[in-house]
């Protein structure tokens, strides 16, 4: 018993523990970056001003709100410790803008502008004026390193390109981007459709037959070697329970008409004789029971919610 | 006066459905008719026909737009009914039901029996490859050819999700298909078949213990769904309300289950299908092109499940040799299709009892529908 409460404990952290790291804020990820906007992206105020985009890459909604973001990591390790500060610097996402609830996969774009009075997209530092290349985004409560862009700020100020992921989320193929696709998605060039590459690939559906049957085929051939060990192990218990019992000797010395029986099998002609005596033996059991005639009450089965009276509003009783 | 009674009268009559009538409207409540008679007179899936029939008498009454009458329409109550259709959300509840009323024992206590289920699916891929040659999009040739899986649920869960258009067509030609399963399988069933193998005696199933069946829904839900996780809906379900089943301590779960909740959905999911129907939506080549496809994809999954009982025979000693004649119930379509194994073995030998063994293909073939669906919406959704 003792390792069974052991056992539900360590579930229960490790469901908690996938649970904190599941589907959260953790699933952020810088996507794409432009610096140097002159006729690109504009503000909500018509303002050409340099912006990040960030995807959810998780399949359920993620808010951010109460995040921060920032050029400049530097009190990372102080806000992690026990009292420690989350730094002035830092540009937290105001808790008060639904729109910082990203529904899956989706973008959402914060001007770098240093105009945090602006809205609740525009932050508190500008990449152009900023002494690192890099932008951050941090947890709630100031301890945990979320995603960090490195982008070649050099490059990047005089270039009219943007810097991003080849593939949504997927930070290990970063590079300058050919097309601006702030709020989208970056894969533009090799987006194609599922069904467009089964139409090109597999015009007569016979790929896609082939593959299904053999994963159906596998699927059923796994269940069928599972039953088939249920078969040897329920076989394997049943003669392990006889000989405890003490009848192993005798099924032994019945050979292979007793085999029948070890392994639960017995032929259609004994199932159908024990059918019909246990048929004959309960109508026999019943045959005189309906012939009874009592003045008795019939006694109903007891149950409180037949009760009619436990049902019905009780009639008030006047105290004294 | 006079003028502004008839006027009055008029427009009364614009609003009515005698006024919006059209031949469409006429065919399709014949249709549901029709539907409403196969299941009364003929008993042929009484629980799903007289539901869809009337649905369709309902759906196909004419009316104004604009009203919130409609189940197309936002805000009608048939709308709302019909969300769970569109969501996907009615198959797995009666998925859920089906599990809770299924006895697996045929299955377990004779495992090669499955395999039977999974050659049946053959047919759900014969449709899809046909429907591509003829012009479907893949997603829509997807959605056709898991008629074939002879699985109701399945179907509407599988076109909600890759074809919602084609969906009332769909669920139509499945449960009218399943429905006739004694009418369609049998000549394929004798075509396929010699005297000699339809007069094998099957080995009586041996005795399944009660750790076995609280095990299998276990097992089976972990290496399923692990192998096509996009089936989980279907198969988390059924193995759930089995293990319900079989666990012993929840029976009053169970019960529910498999009683007044899969009534309800069953109710729902029929009614709802059945005025999805509305002749403006569903009176297209297309859906005659889907009865066409899904006759095909049923027939198809019949002859290859009795074709593949032939096969396994070649390897199997005598004495443990399958009958072809339960072949057919690899298709799913529970317990019909087992019925139809039964009454045709029936009649080559009156002690020949084949419905038990024929239990077997046929819960096979719910989970194989059940993997193919969950397949066909990997690769396609």
């Amino acid at each position: 018993m003792k390792y069974l409460n052991k056992l539900m404990v360590l579930m229960m952290t490790l469901l908690l523990t996938s649970a904190a790291f599941g589907q959260s804020v953790r699933d952020l990820r810088f996507n794409e970056i432009l610096i140097k906007n002159t006729d690109n992206f504009d503000d909500e105020y018509g303002r050409h001003v340099p912006w990040v985009e960030i995807f959810n890459t998780a399949y359920n909604n993620v808010n951010m709100a109460g995040c921060y973001l920032t050029d400049d990591t530097t009190g990372l390790a102080a806000a992690g410790k026990k009292g420690g500060e989350v730094p002035e610097h830092w540009y937290r996402i105001p808790k008060t803008d639904v729109h910082t609830n990203m529904p899956q996969r989706s973008y959402l774009v914060f001007y770098l502008d240093a105009e945090p009075l602006y809205g609740t997209f525009h932050v508190s530092f500008d990449p152009r004026t900023s002494k690192t290349s890099y932008i951050a985004l941090i947890s709630a409560d100031g301890k945990d390193l979320i995603d960090l862009m490195v982008y070649p700020k050099a490059a990047l100020v005089d270039s009219v390109l943007s810097y991003g992921l080849y593939k949504d989320g997927i930070s290990e193929e970063a590079g300058f981007m050919e097309q601006f696709t702030p709020n989208s998605s970056n894969e533009v060039k090799a987006v194609i459709s599922k069904q467009e590459r089964l139409k090109r690939d597999d015009p007569y559906g016979i790929g896609l037959a082939l593959i299904s049957m053999s994963v159906v085929f596998t699927a059923l051939i796994l269940i069928y070697v599972m039953l088939k060990l249920f078969g040897y192990f329920s076989k394997r218990m049943a003669q392990k329970n006889a000989l405890k019992s003490g009848i192993a000797t005798a099924a032994s010395s019945a050979n292979a008409s007793a085999e029948g029986v070890q392994d639960g099998r017995m032929t259609g002609e004994e199932a159908a004789a024990i059918a019909a005596a246990l048929h004959l033996h309960f109508n026999s059991m019943h045959d005189e029971e309906s012939e009874v005639i009592t003045i008795n009450m019939p006694s109903a089965h007891y149950s409180p919610w037949a009760q009619k009276g436990l049902t019905m509003k009780r009639t008030p009783s006047i105290r004294k | 006066m006079f003028e502004f009674f008839k006027e009055g009268l008029l427009q009364f009559l614009s609003y009515s459905g005698f006024g919006n009538c059209t031949w469409g409207h006429i065919i399709m409540i014949c249709v549901g008719l029709f539907f409403i008679a196969l299941g009364v007179i003929k008993e042929f899936e009484p629980m799903l026909l007289v539901p869809i029939g009337f649905g369709m008498i309902i759906g196909n009454i004419p009316f104004t737009d604009g009203l919130q009458i409609g189940v197309y329409e936002n805000g009608a109550v048939l709308n709302y009914l019909y969300f769970g259709v569109i969501k996907g959300f009615y198959p797995p509840l009666i998925f859920l039901g089906i599990g809770a009323m299924t006895d697996f024992s045929a299955l377990i206590s004779n495992p090669k029996l499955i395999l039977v289920g999974a050659a049946a699916q053959f047919g759900i891929f014969a449709a899809y490859a046909t429907a591509l040659l003829l012009g479907f999009t893949p997603m829509e040739a997807g959605a056709i050819g898991i008629i074939g899986g002879a699985d109701g649920p399945t179907a509407i869960f599988l076109s909600s999700k890759l074809a919602p258009s084609l969906m009332g067509a769909i669920a139509v030609s499945a449960y009218s298909y399943m429905a006739l399963v004694p009418v369609i399988q049998p000549p394929i069933m004798r075509l396929l078949t010699n005297e000699k193998e339809r007069l094998i005696r099957m080995r009586p199933p041996r005795a399944v213990t009660h750790r076995e069946k609280v095990l299998f829904p276990l097992f089976c839900i972990l290496l399923t769904a692990f192998l096509v996780p996009s089936g989980i809906p279907l198969l988390g379900m059924l193995f759930f309300g089995n293990l319900l089943k079989e666990c012993g301590v929840t029976k009053r779960l169970a019960n529910t289950a498999s009683g007044p909740l899969i009534d309800i959905v069953t109710i729902l999911i029929g009614l709802t299908v059945g005025a999805s129907t509305q002749a403006t939506n569903f009176l297209t080549p297309k859906s005659i092109l889907i009865f066409v496809l899904g006759a095909f994809s049923f027939v198809v999954a019949t002859a290859t499940g009795v074709l593949f009982v032939k096969f396994l025979n070649l390897f199997l000693k005598e004495g443990n040799k399958i009958n072809p004649l339960i072949g057919n119930a690899g298709v799913s379509a529970v317990p019909d299709a087992a019925r139809v194994s039964y009454v045709e073995g029936m009649k080559y030998d009156k002690t020949n009892y084949l419905l038990m063994h024929a239990m077997g293909p046929n819960v096979a073939g719910v989970i194989g529908s059940a993997v193919a669906a969950g397949i066909l919406l990997s690769f396609l959704y």
